[in-house]
């Protein structure tokens, strides 16, 4: 699809340094929203956005070839993945304390049971789009690796924002019985598929995707921090939420060959 | 009072707010050319042609919807827990949704046009999205409500077992696709590409090479949307409100009609079979009748 070029713009941080962080930020807000339940939704919610913003940028590299109408796509699939890798990984220490005998502290891995089931999961995916389905795309098997971890962080971390704490007995009636993570496969996935959707096209720039990605994300922390009432993050989130969006119109205005008032088409050089 | 009555009820309410919500969820998607239109409006100025239409790339509308329907319904199902009306909590959870959907929507436009805005000197209209982005979020919220109340029926009155937010996020998706798959017919690409024969489909060539005037001045996608309000939107209503209140009918026929849950579940199918034959012959008769009518296509 010729609509589906740009992505190749010169990157304001490398990929690896954003995918980082967002890990390794994830990972500890799930610890602070298990051992501070009072903190879950304020501190879990707000490190898990750095999750999602990783996985917008990595939808950003893998989608700029040509994806086209495959963003969001791709996008669903990363989060498919990473729901089966969050319930496989809190089902599978459950598992080994009950059923085989293991001892509890094997429960406060499952935040790292997550991400290397993710990766496994993510690894076997790119690997079958690449040999059956033959997708010609040579960064297909990293970047399916990568948003699969993304993908799977992103829905821990909200389910566990909101339910507080990533313990079984905690996270499944609290966010898997109810529902909520339904609403954390498509709200933390509009988040990591939405920011290179939207600024797709010759003219794109890592910096504006990133803006944007950066304020989905925290309009999917606004989300769980209304759902949840709890008041401080409600304020926080939206305050951040309307500065980061703000400096992203900003952006987009600046970075417009023009922005019109009227409604008038700028005569054709003949 | 009679709990088949109670039910049928029910269903009639889900299906006449599923009808709502289907032809709000069309003309809502028309104003802002998503999902299927969107790729040409997107390829239009690269053939030359400046346009005034709202790009709104969200996803396409089904999961777009089942993000909307999903966060009303999370948070109206939270708020409902503190013991709050349900009405209301109804509306503030559509609300929210609204917020959550102009966020989407203005940064979707500015996204798409920008880039792609210095190469091929496509501006960015202020007042595009200053006048689109009401009718956007406003239609919207009639139909995130709509759909929300009818996931609240289904989970109360009609015996769905799902929580509240999971039933909102499928019919979300649910309401999304009908918009798409019935709605976007009424749109789609005929209209934006008025000034060749109809019915010839889009040869790759002309790809791109939309219609940017309206029947007076520059179009947009208020246009789009006052010439789809006349069919399309309510055709769109129709078919999802028809879904609705027919599949749920049949479940209820089989609870009237039969004694244990396995002759139930039997009527209920042997239902739903009828009414997929019927609708098939009516589609056959429609689709014969119209191709005696106008004769295949002849490019003159």
């Amino acid at each position: 699809m010729s609509h589906g070029g740009g992505g190749h713009a010169a990157e304001l941080y490398p990929e690896n340094q954003i995918l980082i962080v967002g890990v390794v930020l994830s990972i500890v807000g799930m610890y602070i929203a298990q051992f501070i339940p009072q903190l879950a939704m304020l501190v879990g919610g707000l490190l898990t956005v750095a999750a999602t913003v990783a996985g917008a940028n990595t939808t950003r590299r893998v989608a700029a070839y040509g994806l086209g109408t495959g963003v969001p796509s791709i996008g669903m699939l990363s989060l498919g993945m990473g729901t089966v890798a969050a319930l496989s990984g809190v089902l599978l220490a459950n598992g080994m304390v009950t059923q085989y005998g293991f001892s509890n502290v094997v429960l406060y891995l499952i935040p790292i049971f997550v991400a290397v089931i993710a990766i496994v999961l993510g690894f076997i995916v790119g690997k079958l789009t690449v040999k059956p389905i033959g997708m010609k795309i040579p960064i297909m098997v990293e970047s399916m690796t990568k948003l699969a971890l993304m993908g799977a962080l992103s829905i821990m971390g909200f389910c566990v924002a909101f339910a507080g704490g990533f313990l079984p007995n905690v996270v499944i009636p609290g966010a898997v019985n109810n529902g909520i993570i339904g609403l954390a496969f498509i709200a933390a996935g509009m988040a990591i598929l939405h920011p290179f959707n939207a600024c797709l096209g010759p003219n794109e720039s890592h910096k504006r995707t990133l803006l944007l990605a950066v304020a989905c994300g925290l309009l999917t922390w606004f989300i769980f921090s209304v759902a949840s009432l709890d008041v401080v993050s409600i304020i926080v989130s939206a305050v951040l939420w309307a500065i980061v969006y703000r400096l992203f119109v900003k952006q987009s205005l600046n970075d417009a060959c023009d922005v019109l008032y009227i409604p008038e088409l700028p005569k054709k050089e003949m | 009072m009679d709990p088949t009555l109670l039910a049928l009820g029910a269903l009639a309410f889900a299906g006449a707010s599923a009808t709502v919500a289907g032809c709000a969820e069309d003309l809502e998607s028309d104003v802002g050319s998503q999902s299927n239109p969107n790729s040409q409006v997107q390829l239009g100025p690269q053939m030359g042609n400046i346009h005034r239409y709202f790009n709104k790339a969200i996803s396409g509308e089904p999961v777009a919807y089942g993000l909307y329907v999903a966060v009303a319904g999370l948070i109206a199902w939270a708020l409902m827990n503190t013991g709050l009306n349900v009405l209301l909590a109804i509306v503030i959870g559509a609300g929210v949704a609204a917020i959550v959907h102009g966020a989407y929507a203005v940064s979707a436009y500015l996204g798409r046009i920008v880039g792609q805005s210095k190469n091929f000197g496509q501006p960015v209209y202020m007042d595009v999205i200053m006048t689109h982005i009401g009718p956007i979020v406003g239609h919207g919220f009639i139909a995130v409500f709509c759909m929300l109340l009818a996931a609240y029926l289904a989970g109360t009155a009609l015996g769905n077992p799902f929580p509240l937010p999971l039933i909102a996020l499928i019919f979300g998706i649910t309401v999304g696709s009908i918009g798409s798959s019935t709605g976007d017919v009424h749109y789609g690409a005929e209209r934006e590409y008025q000034k060749y024969p109809f019915g010839g489909g889009i040869p790759v060539a002309n790809q791109g090479d939309i219609d940017i005037k309206a029947e007076t001045g520059i179009r947009n996608g208020m246009d789009s949307s006052y010439f789809c309000s006349r069919l399309g939107g309510p055709l769109t209503g129709l078919c999802f409100g028809l879904i609705v209140f027919l599949d749920g009918w049949r479940g209820i026929i089989g609870s009237i009609l039969g004694g244990d849950l396995i002759t139930k579940s039997a009527i209920a199918i042997v239902v739903g079979i009828i009414i997929v034959a019927i609708a098939a012959y009516i589609n056959r008769v429609i689709e014969v009748y119209a191709r005696n009518k106008y004769g295949p296509y002849t490019n003159r």
